[in-house]
């Protein structure tokens, strides 16, 4: 911290400086504002972004990920660290170079850490030498990291650490900062939008200035996390950062398409683009944190550990592929009900006689997959639903065929 | 609980046997000589090396010179060498995190005895080299628990608690 202002203010006997904020950018003399004309290059001659880990990692960017308590985002984002390190898609996404990689977990102790990257070895067949020299990891004990706290003086924003971050990234060539959590790297207000400006400021000057990609692991706040505007705290984070993802766990919902079992459902976990549109859950990423032992049994703990290590998963298939020629036969007899009524777009009647989907199924699809084909169809507009009297006189709605959006045979 | 967290003292894990004046070989057969309960209490000479280690590196970690995992790899190379490491890490590392809480309080100590004695300067309006100076022997005569850096930042923070504030309807901060 630059104390200059404070001693010439005591020499003159003068009152109290006003300080500005130091360490980062802003304590340099900034130029003078002046609007340039655009630039218009050759889009040949721009050169693509520098992505390092499938569309998630930017070289020079920093990515958040958020994520509930206990879906596993920091053995995701360990996963990602060993993958990036070891230069091997285990989580299915592509890498398009092998960096070493730095996990900076400020929650766990070490033999916490260790055991989690452990599971993920022997879970992705990873050896020693893949790994030794190109992993860096470090937990919460010891000193610990302050990217930006508020000085002794109670207002101006310091960054304790930020220079040592750069100086320790540039020494061991590390290409990939994973920090987990986010929150334990500041002493700020997280409430406070100017506040996280800094903190996340912070991080992106040490993204720009070493040429890494950085991931920072982020809770949500209480209730469903939906969108990445879940995350806790102040939304400046989620807004300067280049890419969000979301990792959320299986629904109940989900979990009935996929025909998860309600006990088995904590074991997935899917994760979402959360800058971009969130995919259907057949399309989504998941993942499966797979319990792998250890194998470190000894003394009153015979049967070691089982640690949660993240594998790719692939949901079984929802749609099943029937030919354009077999679903407009199933809409012609949607299409054509009885005389006097209408296919129910919900089960209904003797062994769901009059349900729409039992069309389907008499097709050979299951009963939970035609269930989610109505309704992707009802969503569509390839059905919709008309009331009508049944023969009793009672008010039903049952659903039609728009022919204009029938799939092509 | 309260013995077995004055064993684990930075005090008695590191120092204990020193004020005894006895050799290894005695503190060994006083030790063999104690009921096991209390033997378990009274840490074993052959593991003084580790703990010694552990509490020389508080310092360095404190300091950001040296990483928590860095210290942690250096007891358990230590620790491997001798029987039962699991048991003999984990003392040590706790050894460790009791130094750096007690360099910490110690650290709280100095501050408050350096601000305590430039205190009387400011109001003398010494100068700033003359403040420095102080602030730096205070630090020294304590055994250098603070780096440079520390002492000049708690100085310059004592002087500025010290200055008027500014007039009203100052802008402060960024």
């Amino acid at each position: 911290m630059d104390h200059e202002p404070i001693w010439n203010a005591y020499a003159a006997g003068a009152s109290k400086p006003e300080l500005r904020v130091v360490g980062g950018a802003e304590a340099k003399e900034r130029p003078p504002l002046v609007l340039h004309p655009a630039r218009l290059p050759d889009p040949c001659n721009i050169n693509p972004r520098r992505w390092l880990y499938g569309t998630q990692l930017v070289r020079g960017f920093v990515t958040v990920l958020v994520a509930p308590g206990g879906t596993g985002k920091s053995s995701y984002a360990m996963g990602v660290g060993v993958a990036c390190a070891s230069g091997r898609d285990i989580l299915g996404e592509k890498i398009f170079e092998r960096v070493n990689a730095a996990i900076i977990n400020l929650e766990d102790p070490m033999d916490e850490l260790e055991r989690r990257l452990a599971a993920l070895m022997i879970q992705h067949h990873i050896a020693r030498p893949d790994l030794d020299g190109h992993l860096f990891l470090d937990d919460s004990e010891g000193r610990g990291l302050t990217m930006a706290a508020v000085g002794d003086d109670g207002y101006t924003i310091i960054h304790p650490d930020e220079a040592a971050m750069i100086e320790q990234v540039k020494a061991n060539n590390i290409g990939l900062i994973i920090c987990d959590p986010f929150a334990e790297s500041h002493s700020l207000e997280e409430n406070n939008n100017p506040q996280m400006v800094k903190a996340a400021a912070a991080w992106r000057r040490v993204a720009r200035a070493t040429d890494a990609a950085i991931l920072l692991v982020h809770h949500v706040r209480k209730g469903e996390a939906s969108g990445i505007d879940a995350a806790r705290g102040a939304k400046a984070l989620t807004d300067s950062s280049r890419v969000g993802l979301l990792l959320s766990p299986m629904t109940k919902e989900d979990g009935d398409l996929f025909g998860v079992s309600e006990e088995d459902r904590w074991q997935y976990v899917r994760l979402d683009d959360a800058k971009r549109n969130m995919a259907p859950a057949g399309k989504a990423r998941w993942f499966r944190l797979a319990q792998q032992a250890l194998g470190n049994g000894k003394g009153l703990y015979p049967n070691g550990d089982n640690v949660a290590a993240v594998a790719v998963w692939s949901p079984p298939v929802v749609d099943v592929k029937l030919t354009g020629v077999q679903l407009n036969e199933a809409l012609d007899i949607i299409a054509t009900p009885p005389a006097g009524w209408l296919y129910s777009p919900t089960r209904a009647g003797r062994d769901n006689s009059r349900w729409a989907g039992q069309v389907l199924v008499d097709l050979g699809m299951g009963e939970k997959q035609a269930s989610h084909m109505i309704g992707e169809w009802l969503k569509s507009g390839l059905l919709y639903r008309e009331a009508f009297k049944d023969e009793h006189r009672n008010a039903r709605t049952g659903v039609r065929v728009n022919d204009g959006k029938r799939p092509h045979q | 609980m309260a013995i077995g967290l004055l064993a684990r003292h930075p005090a008695v894990t590191s120092r204990w046997w020193a004020v005894t004046k006895l050799t290894i070989t005695e503190r060994r057969a006083a030790r063999d000589s104690l009921p096991p309960k209390l033997r378990a209490l009274v840490p074993d000479p052959d593991h003084d090396a580790v703990h010694a280690l552990a509490g020389s590196m508080a310092k360095p970690v404190m300091r950001g010179h040296m990483t928590g995992s860095q210290a942690y790899a250096a007891l358990a190379i230590e620790a491997a060498k001798l029987p039962d490491p699991d048991a003999l890490l984990e003392a040590a590392w706790q050894t460790l995190r009791n130094h750096v809480r007690w360099r910490r309080k110690i650290g709280d100590d100095v501050r408050r005895q350096l601000a305590d004695t430039i205190k009387p300067l400011i109001a003398r309006q010494a100068p700033k080299n003359a403040i420095l100076a102080e602030a730096h022997g205070v630090n020294g005569a304590t055994g250098f628990h603070l780096t440079e850096g520390e002492v000049n930042d708690h100085a310059a923070a004592t002087v500025w608690d010290a200055l008027p504030d500014a007039p009203r309807k100052r802008r402060y901060g960024p």
